[in-house]
């Protein structure tokens, strides 16, 4: 016999968690052409992609910084639940100033944070992704440190993606794990790497404890290194 | 059970297997057990740790063990303070844990392969205590006070907490007095947490614990079983968690048809 299930139970999410996910992205000049809009497309999948999925568009809260023109760091799009993002547009000028970027996405984190916990609500560990073409041209080397420092005392974790020229060897100074942590883009896979994003931030924002994520593999955009 | 009728409290379990489990071909590994023993009941519900690979394992263990000793210990538990009960838990707690060791050290692997969650209470007509090392949550409600809780111990992260394999177990062993006998106490595992608690952290979520209540204590103890796995399977709990979900509820035979509207 097959017992239906009690009728008139609500079953809803009284859960309040988030997943705080930071995109620090290089919109400076050498980005021109194909490369941003090739970002700017991998933005608006991640913004469908986590839009569809029910638990990701509730937990997922997004924070998008770009850097370039004058030596600046931007916010593009304030913190927000992933249901209410909205890709923005990102053009591609000016220098590179990574460090200065970076420290603003720290900055910011740590805020979110204190205003998650003021709020009564969870949150998983904020994850940082790390996007560049080119060399730093700001001092990076202390925000470099700020930010290694951070992943060592597991106040967040750093994905360093390179694209193109970008050097891996600086990149890899932004991550406790160094260079071993910066995955390469293949071409202009931004779409594959959106994907991977989105998906590893499904399987993120519903881990539990004793849960190690099982996080997609990233073959589909990332340079294997031989 | 035909016996269930005459015992002090009405118990329904059920654990279910979320649907990452599922997807993974993984078992659940959520664990729930209870005993009753001269006008106490005992209940433990254990979550395996996801990434343990014995967990569900040592999810059951524990349950079964902690139970089932306890009612070894009535004596001891009868007019405990808090000192007393810790001691007699902290001992409870640290035999299964040895024949977890025992069992790693036969099978060649380690206690933290089968790494899980304890919450459980033991009560009788005059109350008792809720006991609790991890995450999940312990209710007791009354009718004229307001509820006990013991509430998950994280890390800064929701999703990091403390096991019971952890070398640490002992400090993090929380107990919570209930003052009487309770009209509702339900344990959980985290999967069942998010639609069992409300969104104000003062209780039991009414819409949900309401109709399953009424719905439990009108049935026979197999239908109600039944409809409880039925209800923790349902596919909107999919949309709210991908966890193993477990729910324990017990009330108190003579206020079985209390509850019931008329």
């Amino acid at each position: 016999m097959n017992t239906p299930a009690i009728p008139d139970v609500a079953l809803i999410d009284n859960t309040e968690q988030r997943t705080p996910l930071v995109l620090v992205l290089d919109c400076s000049g050498s980005m021109s052409g194909a490369p941003i809009n090739q970002l700017n497309e991998g933005l608006k999948l991640l913004e469908s992609e986590l839009k569809a999925d029910v638990i990701a568009s509730k937990r997922v809260r997004v924070l998008v910084i770009s850097y370039g023109g004058m030596d600046a760091g931007k916010i593009e799009s304030d913190w927000c639940d992933a249901m209410d993002f909205k890709a923005p547009r990102l053009w591609a000028s000016g220098t590179t100033p990574m460090g200065h970027a970076v420290q603003m996405a720290l900055d910011e984190i740590e805020q979110e944070k204190a205003a998650l916990r003021h709020a009564g609500i969870t949150y998983t560990r904020p994850w940082l992704f790390l996007m560049s073409d080119g060399m730093p041209t700001d001092e990076w080397q202390q925000a470099a440190a700020e930010c290694r420092q951070a992943e060592t005392d597991n106040k967040v974790a750093v994905f360093p993606i390179a694209v193109a020229e970008a050097d891996t060897q600086v990149m890899g100074q932004f991550s406790r794990n160094g260079q071993r942590a910066v995955k390469s883009l293949q071409g202009l896979q931004f779409r594959e790497l959106f994907l991977w994003l989105s998906a590893s931030m499904q399987v993120v924002s519903q881990s539990v404890p004793g849960g190690q994520a099982q996080l997609p593999a990233t073959d589909s955009w990332a340079v294997v290194p031989v | 059970m035909s016996g269930q009728q005459q015992l002090p409290w009405q118990v329904v379990a059920a654990a279910v297997i979320g649907t990452s489990h599922v997807a993974a071909n993984q078992p659940c590994q959520d664990a729930v057990a209870w005993q009753q023993h001269d006008g106490w009941l005992f209940a433990a519900v254990c979550d395996g740790a996801g990434s343990a690979a014995h967990s569900h394992i040592g999810a059951q263990h524990m349950a079964e063990g902690v139970t089932s000793a306890l009612t070894a210990c009535v004596a001891a538990l009868a007019d405990a303070d808090q000192a007393q009960a810790s001691a007699v838990l902290q001992q409870v707690i640290g035999q299964q844990r040895q024949q977890l060791q025992a069992l790693a050290k036969r099978d060649n692997t380690a206690i933290n392969d089968y790494a899980c969650t304890l919450v459980g209470a033991y009560i009788n007509a005059d109350g008792g205590w809720l006991f609790h090392i991890g995450d999940g949550v312990a209710v007791a409600e009354f009718a004229d006070a307001p509820a006990c809780i013991s509430w998950p111990e994280n890390g800064e992260y929701a999703n990091e907490t403390v096991f019971v394999s952890s070398e640490q177990w002992s400090k993090h062993l929380r107990l919570t007095r209930v003052p009487a006998a309770p009209t509702v106490l339900a344990l959980m595992s985290d999967g069942a947490e998010s639609f069992a608690m409300g969104k104000q952290r003062s209780g039991l979520f009414r819409p949900f614990i309401d109709p399953v209540l009424r719905y439990l204590q009108g049935v026979d103890h197999s239908t109600a079983t039944q409809a409880l796995a039925a209800t923790l399977a349902d596919p909107r709990t999919g949309h709210i968690t991908s966890d193993d979900k477990t729910l324990l509820l017990a009330w108190p035979t003579a206020h079985a048809g209390g509850n019931t509207p008329a």
